[in-house]
């Protein structure tokens, strides 16, 4: 795991002075509230609907126990007792007072963390495979790339006032789990002929209200080049992003615009005529910071594990729970286990400090102290042994942790809505609770099988509904709440955009439509093993419609 | 209206002319004449590098605090082998001052109301809070960068 030299301290340091400073010269009327903004901004503090939001940064989702419990310190001395972990593997306190954010930020840097650009036109905290390291189809960790990009990235003077926020995420494996095809710039890692590792960029995908995918600009980036060529395309988009109309200043919108022939041309010739320092210190620095994340020392044990089998042949519990929540690992005898934040009820991505502290005390005693936050707002515990597992789900179970639903229909991402967010146009957390609760019984998820909801309560779309194998997004009209369905979206490596199956339809009516929708999937699926957008591929959206036109007539009915 | 530079308040009186008139102006300029261009956020810097790379001074305009393209374009104003004096002129404040140092900007011009409301020690403060940095000719990539090439000298 990256750990934070002498260097990285300082710097976070002085960023805690500065920002004390920031705040008592808003307080003195140095500062106007306009200015203050984009200062408070990049240090991740946003004004919600009844308090300050503060976005603390894991970068691309990993932290350690003694971080993990400072999280929860916080929580409970400054928030209500719990944090949410968001879908940029970021985590937020949503009940915050401004004049205790210095001292917060000072607790954070005690354990090497900030929340130093994790809002504001600027580049925000880089994202990375949340089974970096782990996973068995890796062609090579993308974390060490990510950690040099976090650090070019920060303070980058030429970059801080941007049109637009910026977002950047890197995988390195085949199976595309950042969704690097909907961030400004989304890096693979790859190989060319010769066999030398580089990079592929790929610019301008996005969700929000103009959703697209992202173009390829360069199949290969050597690997020396990589922070030059980022260099480039941000400048490029410095100068010709668009800064009159906020909904049409992400570079998604100028690689539209100017279209990704000419995009890339302009990218290219700036990278042909520009100074060059990319080399020089990708050669000094990314040797240094892969150092950082060399793998721990692993013992290879038992595959299947005699101890686990036995456990999962006298719990029928903790064998749904293994079924669903662990994710092979490529040291044998070991798994990745994911912690899914998504109890049924319960607002997604939320933890108390005590569940927190749990997870700490786990990651310290069974995943070589270390935790993953996902995008989709789950923790994982990336380095247990399967061995371990009967004994990790025991104390998961005692802290209401063990929901056995990881990627299953329950393990719903929904944006903070009208609950929390001054942008939200209806709710989403009650929206996520409400279908959770039609599909409760964990025997009926897993007939149902892997299966994608994403739940945004605006057009902005912070609940990636596009990306949702079924996406829910609420808006108003005429002073109701009214919730459009779409299907077929996909974050992956096949990333697509999901189509609205028809008219928006009432809030108490969308459970009811969703469930037709999955039991209409489970009529036409050939078998267990035809995923929902396999069928939606094969017949259409069209059998799917009367689920929601019923629900519609339904729901006028009782208007 | 003051004008502030790295060390501070500073003094640099110039005559601005047209661009397409700077050449006839330069060739009749008297010992000591400081002859400078005027341009918005929004101008070329790869044109402007080109046709006013005999000015003394380029002046950049701006209406907002928030609009980054000044550093932009003075990067690529350096870049492109500018070496005259870069000033920009607008409602910059004090935590962007040590942005626009970095990306080669000179001098900044506020109004005084401005400055009355941030005065020069804010500006100073601002300036030397962040003594770290990653990225620019004293960040610590070049550091790291330089102390490895000396090493493999000495070796």
């Amino acid at each position: 795991m990256y750990r934070y030299d002498e260097f990285d301290e300082q710097l976070v340091r002085e960023r805690v002075d500065q920002f004390r400073g920031q705040v008592a010269r808003r307080l003195d009327g140095s500062l106007s509230e306009d200015e203050f903004k984009p200062l408070r901004l990049m240090n991740g503090l946003y004004l919600q609907l009844h308090a300050y939001m503060l976005r603390v940064a894991v970068p691309y989702g990993t932290l350690n126990s003694a971080q993990m419990r400072q999280l929860a310190e916080i929580a409970d001395k400054y928030d209500r007792g719990y944090g949410h972990f968001t879908t940029r593997q970021n985590l937020q306190y949503n009940w915050l007072k401004l004049i205790d954010v210095p001292d917060i930020l000072a607790m954070l840097a005690d354990v090497g963390m900030h929340a130093i650009q994790t809002s504001g036109n600027c580049i925000r905290n880089v994202t990375a495979d949340h089974l970096a390291g782990v996973a068995a189809d890796e062609i090579e960790d993308p974390r060490p790339t990510a950690e040099l990009i976090r650090q070019w990235s920060t303070l980058h003077p030429e970059f801080e006032f941007l049109p637009r926020k910026f977002k950047i995420a890197v995988t390195g494996a085949e199976e595309d789990r950042a969704a690097v095809n909907v961030h400004d710039i989304g890096i693979r890692i790859v190989t060319d002929d010769a066999g030398e590792v580089g990079y592929r960029v790929i610019v301008g995908g996005g969700l929000g209200r103009t959703p697209m995918v992202g173009k390829t600009v360069r199949d290969f980036v050597p690997r020396e080049d990589l922070l030059d060529y980022l260099e480039a395309i941000l400048r490029v988009y410095n100068r010709h992003g668009r800064r009159d109309n906020k909904y049409k200043a992400r570079i998604k919108i100028l690689v539209h615009e100017l279209g990704a022939a000419e995009f890339t041309a302009q990218v290219e010739e700036e990278f042909r005529v520009m100074e060059r320092g990319g080399p020089q210190v990708a050669q000094a620095e990314l040797k240094r910071i892969v150092e950082y994340f060399a793998p721990p020392a692993f013992e290879e044990r038992d595959e299947p594990s005699a101890a686990l089998s036995a456990a999962r042949n006298a719990d029928p519990a903790l064998e749904l729970f293994a079924q669903h929540n662990l994710v092979p690992h490529k040291v044998r005898g070991h798994a990745a286990l994911i912690v899914s934040m998504k109890p049924i009820g319960k607002p997604p991505g939320d933890a108390t400090a005590d569940q927190m502290r749990v997870l700490a005390d786990l990651a310290a005693e069974y995943s070589q102290d270390e935790l993953r936050v996902t995008h989709m707002q789950n923790v994982v515990l990336p380095h247990v042994r399967l061995d371990d597992v009967p004994a990790i789900f025991e104390r998961l179970l005692v802290a209401g942790l063990a929901e056995p639903n990881a990627a299953l229909i329950t393990d719903i991402i929904a944006c903070p809505g009208m609950d929390y967010c001054a942008l939200a146009t209806a709710r989403s957390i009650p929206i996520a609770e409400d279908i959770q609760r039609v599909f409760a019984d964990p025997a009926r998820q897993a007939a149902i099988g892997k299966l994608s909801i994403k739940i945004s309560g605006c057009i902005n779309a912070c609940g990636h509904h596009h990306v949702g194998n079924i996406g829910i997004l609420g808006l108003e009209r005429a002073g109701r709440e009214n919730y459009q369905i779409t299907l077929g979206g996909d974050p992956g490596n096949a990333t697509a955009l999901g189509e609205r199956l028809g008219p928006g339809i009432d809030a108490d009516a969308v459970p009811g439509a969703i469930e037709a929708i999955v039991d209409t999937y489970l009529d036409l699926r050939q078998g267990p093993q035809e995923h929902f957008l396999d069928v939606l591929k094969r017949t259409g959206p069209d059998p799917f419609k009367p689920a929601l036109e019923a629900k519609q007539e339904a729901a006028d009915a009782s208007a | 209206m003051p004008l502030l530079d790295a060390k501070g308040l500073t003094q640099d009186e110039a005559k601005f002319v047209e661009l397409d008139a700077l050449d006839s102006v330069l060739s009749d300029r008297r010992p000591g004449d400081r002859i400078g261009v005027q341009v918005p956020a929004e101008a070329d810097g790869e044109s402007l590098a080109r046709g006013a790379s005999r000015a003394d001074l380029i002046a950049i305009t701006f209406e907002k605090t928030g609009n980054g393209r000044i550093f932009s374009l003075a990067e690529t104003l350096r870049q492109r082998g500018y070496r005259g004096t870069i000033r920009v002129v607008g409602p910059l404040i004090p935590d962007q001052f040590a942005f626009a140092l970095a990306c080669g900007i000179d001098q900044v011009e506020v109004t005084e109301e401005h400055f009355a409301r941030q005065p020069l020690d804010q500006w100073q403060a601002a300036a030397a809070t962040i003594t770290r940095t990653y990225v620019g000719p004293d960040g610590i990539f070049a550091k790291r960068a330089q102390a490895r090439d000396a090493a493999r000298g000495a070796a």
